[in-house]
């Protein structure tokens, strides 16, 4: 018993040392880190609606749609986390979705751009845990192009599923996250147009 | 026991890839591109060589008993700190080396070398196992991504996060895709494992003869 009692304080010794260190070295690095995503989310949100010069977050506003339109108010749009839309001079000139979809390795937070008149003009990864060497293509510029071009209207899905979009060798997963996202993206870009949102 | 020679064991002789056949999850997943198996080497080999220190200073203290879940609070601790210091301070790095972190959790190697090695030994001695068995995993892995990466995609040395395409040597469309698969992986690493067998044999022959 007395065994027992030490070595789960030794255990619990061990373990409150190595917490406080997470605790200290979480605490200088948090702020950092914070700063840089946000940076990073500027960046990727220009790079995938060209010509914006201002995003404003309306992610409340189209939001709030998915439960108007969706049957007994199950979220249709679960992979979208936010939305920001792009202006040029005060005009609208494209949405730009960052959505969650699960990859093969965990979630993928990849931001979907569409343009003023539906058209897919830009997808980046933002941040990943796929496979490196398979799944972690996904991040490679040869993919995110197939995505570039495709419209509103008709289901964005990989030729695996019956699709437009060829899948990355070895990473049909992580391939089919990213369609999700961007099909869901488009879609309700097609919602917001529809219920005059923008 | 010299200094050196634990520093070098890690190359050849006790290779944690070919000799202990030690990590074969990380091996296969990233060994399938020269810029990711350096990558995933470097990042193990740090950590590889943290959690050593760490583990031989705290032998005295850790319990025999209840040992393997005090190593694992070490190098799970360290696998994290390390990972938030990196994207905080040098986030291109991480970019590129972030995604093999979450693997190095999960690579034995360096739960085995904590429990074989740096559990039972000094610091010093450990920091050089810790440093040559990182070497030897990183050795290993960039010569069987080399062989994977030419012959499964037709280049070498291509490095896509920094959008760099790599040296071409033959068509795409001439690769064995099969060869970055897992099983492809398999083949290559037995065949490799023969060959430095095969050759080290050869060489005790000779040095008998």
């Amino acid at each position: 018993m007395r065994d027992v009692l030490r070595l789960g304080f030794i255990l619990f010794a061990i373990c409150a040392v190595a917490a406080g260190a997470l605790a200290f070295v979480n605490d200088i690095t948090e702020e950092r880190i914070a700063a840089q995503a946000a940076m990073k989310l500027e960046q990727a949100l220009e790079s995938v609606v060209p010509g914006a010069e201002e995003f404003r977050d309306e992610t409340d506003k189209v939001l709030a749609l998915k439960v108007t339109v969706s049957d007994g108010g199950r979220p249709e749009f679960p992979l979208i986390k936010r939305v920001y839309v792009g202006y040029s001079n005060g005009e609208m000139v494209g949405a730009a979705f960052c959505c969650t979809p699960s990859g093969y390795g965990g979630p993928i937070d990849a931001v979907v751009g569409v343009s003023r008149d539906g058209v897919v003009t830009g997808l980046t990864v933002v941040k990943h845990t796929e496979t490196p060497g398979l799944g972690a293509n996904i991040t490679s510029r040869d993919f995110q192009m197939r995505f570039v071009g495709l419209r509103a209207g008709s289901p964005v899905k990989v030729a695996k599923d019956g699709g437009q979009v060829e899948a990355i060798t070895g990473a049909t997963i992580s391939s089919r996250a990213v369609a999700g996202a961007v099909d869901q993206a488009l879609r309700l870009f097609e919602v917001a147009t529809r219920e005059g949102v923008w | 026991m010299s200094f050196r020679s634990e520093l070098t064991k890690g190359l050849v002789r006790e290779n944690p890839t070919f000799r202990i056949l030690l990590g074969m999850c990380p091996t296969m997943a990233t060994s399938l591109a020269i810029s990711n198996g350096i990558g995933m080497g470097i990042a193990a080999t740090f950590v590889l060589v943290g959690s050593n220190v760490i583990v031989s200073m705290l032998r005295n203290v850790i319990p025999s008993r209840i040992r393997i879940p005090c190593y694992i609070v070490v190098i799970a601790s360290f696998v994290t700190m390390v990972d938030l210091v990196m994207a905080a301070f040098v986030p291109k790095l991480h970019e590129v080396l972030g995604i093999f972190i979450p693997l190095i959790v999960v690579n034995c190697i360096i739960l085995a070398r904590a429990e074989a090695f740096a559990s039972k030994n000094g610091v010093l001695y450990s920091l050089a196992d810790g440093i040559g068995m990182g070497l030897g995993f990183t050795l290993a892995l960039t010569g069987l991504s080399a062989i994977r990466e030419l012959l499964g995609t037709g280049t070498l040395l291509a490095v896509p996060d920094f959008g760099f395409p790599g040296f071409k040597v033959f068509d795409r469309s001439l690769a064995a895709v099969m060869v970055i698969l897992p099983p492809g992986g398999f083949i290559t690493l037995g065949l490799l494992i023969g060959l430095l067998n095969s050759l080290t044999r050869r060489k005790k022959k000779a040095a008998q003869a």
